[in-house]
């Protein structure tokens, strides 16, 4: 009963603010690429095609995957400042930010860490021993 | 408070040196449409937000524009780091040396360096939100006039997907602008 009225309630603030800004999402990996998850957002620029990303070994891999599951989750992030109250849009923030921190740990626990809380705490300070992002 | 992650928003992998490009692209780390002014905007205009849409919204904003100042400094760091005197001399990038050697530094295209005259507060809700709406067609627009000066692939990914992202954030302050409007703010 509760239950029923409570997404009654959530339907109509939703459907007086978002009438014509339905929750329409490319696939986390599409969304990244592309720099959009909005469909109905996603404009191209002339003929240009967004860039397949070259995924040329498993640390690069684990960083394309944390990077589509977190941008998922920022572009959700974004669009629930505005509609905090949207159901379908929280659920799935939730999900992929729960992804996103699953695959951080993974890649931390091989490859050293994304944030000075992710060290261990060993000597030397692994905070500095992995490459810059901006090295190749 | 902010928390570093050693990690960009979208990668880059440039392998061509291009000096020419790199010092058209350094506008939009220090040029009045770049990101730096951008981040500064949006972090700024939020205290005044009237209400947690508008101060989450401008605090997410200005938080990603932080992540775009690092992928244009890391395009840049990388189309010069193996230039040689002559090739800088003949890409007009000889007084940039002589005042940063190979560093980085935030100007537009023509060497201006970066003054926050490229943005303003008001205090006002409705016209601050409104001039980041214009920011994020500057940049957009901006994207496209540096898409269409390469024709290097590994420039030209990344910039696409910066031009998305401005399209995405111009529709969020609209959606607020015109909210907050209908509510009398």
């Amino acid at each position: 009963m509760d239950f029923n009225m409570y997404n009654e309630i959530d339907y109509f603030n939703n459907f007086s603010e978002e009438s014509n800004n339905s929750l329409d999402l490319f696939s986390p990996y599409e969304g990244y690429i592309k720099g959009n998850l909005f469909k109905n957002l996603y404009q191209e620029y002339k003929n240009y095609r967004p860039s397949r990303l070259n995924v040329n070994s498993e640390k690069m891999e684990m960083l394309v995957n944390i990077g589509q599951m977190g941008f998922a989750s920022h572009e959700l992030n974004l669009y629930l400042d505005n509609y905090p109250n949207n159901r379908k849009a929280l659920d799935l923030f939730n999900k992929y930010s729960n992804m996103t921190n699953k695959l951080i740990k993974e890649y931390e626990n091989k490859y050293g860490p994304l944030t000075v809380g992710g060290i261990k705490e060993d000597v030397p300070f692994n905070w500095e021993n992995e490459k810059w992002p901006w090295e190749v | 408070m902010w928390k570093y992650v050693k990690r960009l928003e979208y990668p880059i992998n440039i392998k061509k040196k291009d000096l020419k490009m790199a010092k058209l692209l350094v506008t939009q780390y220090g040029g009045a449409n770049g990101e730096l002014a951008a981040a500064l905007r949006y972090l700024n205009q939020r205290y005044t937000m009237p209400d947690n849409r508008g101060k989450a919204l401008l605090t997410d904003i200005g938080t990603e524009e932080l992540a775009h100042v690092e992928m244009i400094s890391t395009m840049i760091y990388q189309l010069l780091k193996d230039a040689t005197l002559e090739e800088l001399k003949e890409a007009g990038l000889d007084s940039h040396y002589a005042e940063h050697g190979k560093g980085l530094y935030p100007t537009d295209s023509n060497g201006v360096p970066f003054t926050v005259t490229y943005f303003a507060t008001t205090g006002d809700p409705l016209a601050d939100l409104s001039e980041d709406m214009a920011a994020e067609e500057k940049a957009r627009a901006t994207y496209e006039n540096l898409i269409d000066l390469t024709n290097d692939p590994d420039i030209i990914g990344p910039l696409l997907w910066l031009r998305q992202r401005e399209i995405v954030h111009f529709q969020r302050f609209k959606e607020l602008y015109e909210m907050y409007k209908k509510e009398g703010f």
